[in-house]
């Protein structure tokens, strides 16, 4: 473990373990996530590493350890209070809605934010009719930063290309309006331009004020986006530090060639 | 950006494939229109006490499709005990109307909030289960309401069931005759067709929407998921919840026999048959399932559920999204506002070739 210098880290994971029966899939991860930092996670496939993603966004919710987001544990929480409390994520199977517009994604991701009651949306009241008008503008935004603005917003989420896809999940996720965004495998897939391209969505969305949280095997993305990297292996963490460090230790080369070798 | 461009050019290609001209989609949907309003007049024209009673049940089978399909349309959710909510409305107005002299105006209400009240306590328990267990949970709670009503006689009459109030009338015009009550059940079709549609246009439509979809992706997208199924099950048991009061005072009788299992089936096959979300369609639905089980009886005998219970499953199997199928997309309005935005134009979607 390395010691870090900030004070107050925007999230600290202390002594998170998960098991599955009686498979531990995560053992003792700690690490510290400060505010405007983009975090890598990399390890070899099964290594834990949606496993740790699952944990801090509350879709695993029986783990040991702590994970604080500001201080404040995220014990016991589920999905929708950790998007509350300003976690925001993607998933690595992309997961759209299959009856849903593009434009209804990013608005569903800013469901908590838009103000009507249940009388407003039965009688389509002028107060429902501002509130959707609003949400529209910041969703068009929205699709514009994170490179969506050719797209039909009409469309079904589901007949975009793939590339595509993985960026209206993006655009779901920063319409919660998160100050940590995590991020897993958004570049599987992609050939050499997409991923720099994701790259660059990836250090403009830190340019927005988001902390971000990236698990990818893409070493192109991980190297030239992260400031720091943590590689998991076996559930464990065996090494953290910025990129040139991570890319030169013997363990972390020795834990992908012993597996399937990444991109 | 290649890929970008490959997927403006995919829209451009969409959109030049022209699939019915939009003149021809207006007239079409004026025919329909009209179609909707000679159909609905009907009862006038046809006169008589049969064909009223008939069409009332049009209406009121529209109604609880509408109803029933909030939870299974909108929001996902099997409910194999919907006629609960029917038989609380009707039991209600009964109770309400013989013991402490309400009239149906102001037992309708009630009957529509005790539902809901109902709704909730069912809900609150049972909507942490998925799938199968919540199936099973709500045809649970069909059975409770089912046997209370053949058992708890002071409430509800027990077998006999409740029946003997005076005449309902409204401005001095008395409920009699059938054709008194197609209006009132109508109307309340049209209220629920309205409000139900556009719920689901609006921020309540688009969670259920996401929780029907996937609801892992709900929850990462901060939608209360656990609330949001409540809601469903509460908006879905108003509608019940006042038809069964009508109902109640066009038969003259509340008894045990109109809210078995079989109805409350007959009321998912109403939903799934005409095609779940889809407004139109299930009112179809509510209009086919009289046209067969009541109308056709006549000819058909005790036949008429085999006939109606054989087309749910050709229709699952030939058509399984139902026979008005349900197209997703924003309202037009909203898309309206997203394209008119001075700082960006519109190209690349409105004017693709321009």
């Amino acid at each position: 473990m390395s010691a870090n210098p900030t004070a107050e880290p925007l999230l600290r994971v202390s002594g998170l373990t998960v098991a599955f029966g009686g498979v531990v899939a995560v053992s003792d991860v700690s690490f510290d996530l400060p505010a405007g930092e983009i975090l890598g996670m990399i390890g070899p496939n099964g290594a834990g590493k949606t496993t740790v993603f699952n944990a801090i966004s509350g879709v695993i919710k029986g783990y040991r350890g702590e994970v604080r987001l500001l201080g404040r544990s995220l014990r016991g929480r589920n999905a929708q209070q950790i998007v509350a409390a300003g976690i925001a994520r993607t998933f690595q199977n992309i997961r759209l809605f299959r009856s849903l517009t593009v434009i209804e994604h990013v608005l569903a991701g800013q469901h908590r934010r838009i103000r009507e009651n249940m009388v407003d949306s039965a009688l389509h009241t002028p107060r429902f009719r501002q509130a959707e008008i609003d949400a529209v503008r910041q969703a068009r935004a929205i699709l514009d930063f994170v490179g969506l603005d050719q797209v039909d917003p009409g469309a079904r989420a589901l007949s975009l290309p793939y590339g595509l896809q993985r960026r209206l999940e993006i655009a779901r996720a920063l319409a919660t309006e998160p100050r940590l965004l995590m991020l897993d495998e958004p570049a599987a897939g992609m050939n050499t331009a997409e991923s720099i391209d994701m790259s660059r969505l990836v250090r403009n969305v830190r340019e927005r004020g988001v902390t971000v949280l990236l698990v990818e095997h893409d070493m192109r993305v991980v190297m030239s986006v992260c400031d720091r990297i943590v590689v998991l292996n076996f559930g464990k963490i065996i090494v953290q530090g910025p990129p040139e460090k991570v890319r030169e230790d013997p363990d972390v080369i020795a834990a992908y060639l012993g597996s399937e070798s990444s991109t | 950006m290649d890929y970008l461009s490959a997927a403006r050019e995919r829209l451009i290609r969409a959109q030049a494939r022209v699939t019915v001209p939009p003149r021809v989609q207006t007239a079409g949907r004026y025919g329909f229109y009209l179609g909707a309003l000679v159909f609905a007049s009907a009862p006038y024209w046809l006169g008589g006490i049969y064909y009223p009673d008939i069409w009332t049940d049009m209406a009121l089978w529209g109604t609880i499709g509408l109803g029933l399909n909030v939870v299974i349309g909108f929001a996902g959710l099997l409910d194999l005990g919907y006629m609960a909510f029917y038989a609380i409305g009707g039991y209600v107005f009964a109770n309400a109307a013989l013991y402490h002299g309400f009239s149906l105006w102001e037992a309708m209400p009630i009957g529509a909030v005790l539902s809901v009240v109902a709704s909730a306590i069912i809900g609150f328990p049972t909507l942490r289960v998925r799938g199968d267990y919540l199936a099973i949970m709500t045809l649970g709670f069909g059975g409770i309401v089912y046997y209370a009503a053949q058992n708890m006689t002071s409430l509800t009459g027990g077998y006999n069931g409740l029946f003997g109030w005076k005449t309902q009338s409204i401005l001095g015009h008395p409920f009699a005759s059938p054709i008194d009550f197609y209006p009132l059940a109508l109307g309340l079709t049209v209220v629920a067709a309205l409000v139900t549609r556009a719920l689901r246009g609006s921020r309540v439509g688009r969670a259920w929407s996401c929780i029907k979809d996937d609801e892992v992706a709900a929850g990462a997208a901060g939608i209360p998921i656990i609330r949001y199924k409540l809601y469903a099950y509460m908006v879905g048991a108003v509608w019940a919840g006042l038809a069964g009061a009508i109902f109640a005072v066009k038969q003259n009788i509340v008894s045990p026999e109109t809210f078995t299992f079989n109805q409350s089936f007959f009321a998912v096959a109403v939903v799934i048959m005409g095609g779940m979300g889809s407004i139109t369609g299930v009112i179809l639905g509510g209009v086919l399932y009289v046209v067969i089980a009541e109308w056709m009886v006549t000819y058909t005998g005790t036949l008429s559920g085999v006939i109606f219970s054989s087309l749910l499953l050709l229709v699952v199997l030939l058509r399984p999204q139902g026979l008005i199928p349900f197209r997703p997309r924003p309202p037009r309005w909203l898309l309206r506002h997203y394209l008119e935005d001075p700082a960006r134009g519109t190209a690349g979607v409105s004017q693709p070739d321009g």
